[in-house]
């Protein structure tokens, strides 16, 4: 094998990474303030259109 | 809401735990015709549980009147049939957005609105006009309650072209981590729009178009920026939805704020209306009027048809006066542009015309102007009784 060529590693598509971890939590961090004002009793209706 | 049908809220947790259910029951499916008509009957499932049994009752009789006209229309094409067929959808729905309604048809209409006729009534005409024209084969009925009442897209759309619908009904890849994380991140985007986003705006800057100017002129912006929010945060939870179920809703919006002019703003703004608009009514009206009367005249063509087109989007709104002028204001803001861009294209040539367009300093004013129209062109389409008192 030559020098310059490198070994590509096999890429697990589900594999847990750094990015995924920050993305999940920009999910949750999204979430609560979304589930505390459905709790207060916020709607989201699309009816009778 | 009338007995037997059920609000369609999507701000609780009785609708999540539906969507939840439907997603393990359709994720283990890699067989394409097993999951297509697996989705049909988890989806009249879900239905039932969201709209109740006068809802589903509703959208039962929408699919097989849908379904035995488009079987007619796969032998017959288009003629006699396909004109009585629109016709009787026109005025169904006619009758369905008539704003005084007799009180004996209040249950009928809570329940066809339960369903959200005017989109059942586009994806219906859709799959007809594809059938007619042989771009689709005659529709089988489990195919047809998939496609006319999906519960992921059913309250405000997105509308998918009967044609895509056919070629990918449903998708087979097994769901990843990755994947999933996509689809529910897409619903929280969509989520927070409209429960964060949307509320703040609501909160804080927009007052009914009761404010004294020039904060009216605030308040036209905000609830510009506050129907997109709220609209687009749909269109965000049906996608993210449909890459869950494996069951594709098309993307509706695309950075709207950038329109450079009212025609492109119908390319970026629900966008899958525009494109219905586009394929069932716009094209061949322009094609018959070049092909008959106006076989010189291109942009004369191009403007009745656009006139036509975005009149009835208009009178698709609803029947109420600020939904016409709406439609109105809209047509004669794309007549304005065809004809500004057939004289620009006369005055300096194609190529003068493509240097006109990459000038930064057109382009930023022409998306200043659009978004100027389109923000007062809400106030005309939700508030035209404030129109009076400037």
């Amino acid at each position: 094998m030559a020098d310059d060529e490198t070994v590509a590693t096999p890429v697990d598509p589900d594999a847990v990474d750094g990015r995924l971890v920050l993305r999940l939590l920009w999910v949750v961090v999204r979430l609560i303030p979304v589930v505390w004002l459905m709790r207060a009793g916020e709607t989201f209706l699309y009816q009778g259109f | 809401m009338s007995e037997g049908v059920q609000a369609f809220d999507l701000g609780t947790a009785g609708f999540w735990g539906v969507v939840l259910l439907a997603v393990l029951l359709l994720a283990a499916l890699t067989d394409a015709t097993w999951k297509r008509r697996a989705f049909a009957v988890v989806n009249l499932l879900a239905l039932g549980l969201l709209v109740g049994p006068l809802g589903v009752l509703a959208a039962l009789v929408a699919v097989t009147v849908g379904w035995a006209v488009g079987r007619a229309l796969a032998t017959r094409g288009f003629g006699p049939v396909f004109v009585v067929a629109c016709l009787a959808l026109a005025a169904v729905f006619g009758v369905h957005k008539w704003p005084w309604p007799p009180p004996a048809l209040a249950p009928v209409r809570a329940a066809f609105g339960a369903i959200a006729l005017s989109y059942v009534v586009l994806r219906i005409a859709d799959m007809w006009h594809a059938v007619a024209s042989r771009q689709a084969p005659a529709p089988d009925w489990l195919d047809t309650v998939a496609y006319v009442v999906p519960f992921h897209m059913l309250s405000a759309g997105p509308i998918r072209a009967y044609t895509a619908w056919v070629k990918e009904p449903v998708t087979t890849e097994p769901l990843t981590l990755h994947g999933t994380l996509d689809g529910v991140d897409r619903i929280v985007t969509g989520l927070f729009k409209k429960f964060v986003l949307a509320w703040l705006v609501d909160l804080y800057l927009f007052h009914d178009m009761a404010s004294p100017w020039p904060w009216r002129f605030v308040e036209i912006q905000a609830f510009y920026v506050w129907v997109w929010l709220d609209f687009s945060a749909y269109s965000d939870i049906a996608v993210g939805m449909g890459r869950l179920l494996g069951v594709p809703a098309p993307e509706n919006f695309d950075r709207p704020f950038l329109s450079r002019n009212i025609i492109e703003f119908w390319t970026r703004w629900h966008i899958s209306l525009g494109d219905w608009v586009l394929r069932n009514l716009f094209q061949p009206m322009q094609l018959a009027l070049v092909r008959g009367r106006f076989r010189k005249q291109p942009v004369a063509a191009a403007s009745i048809s656009y006139f036509v087109a975005f009149g009835l989007v208009g009178v698709w709104h609803g029947l109420l006066p600020g939904q016409l002028l709406w439609g109105v204001y809209v047509a004669v803001g794309m007549v304005a542009v065809n004809l500004y861009r057939a004289w620009l294209t006369k005055r300096l040539g194609r190529k003068g015309l493509k240097t006109y367009q990459a000038n930064p300093w057109i382009r930023a004013v022409a998306v200043v102007l659009t978004f100027e129209f389109v923000a007062f062109s809400m106030v005309v389409q939700f508030y035209p009784q404030t129109l009076w008192g400037w």
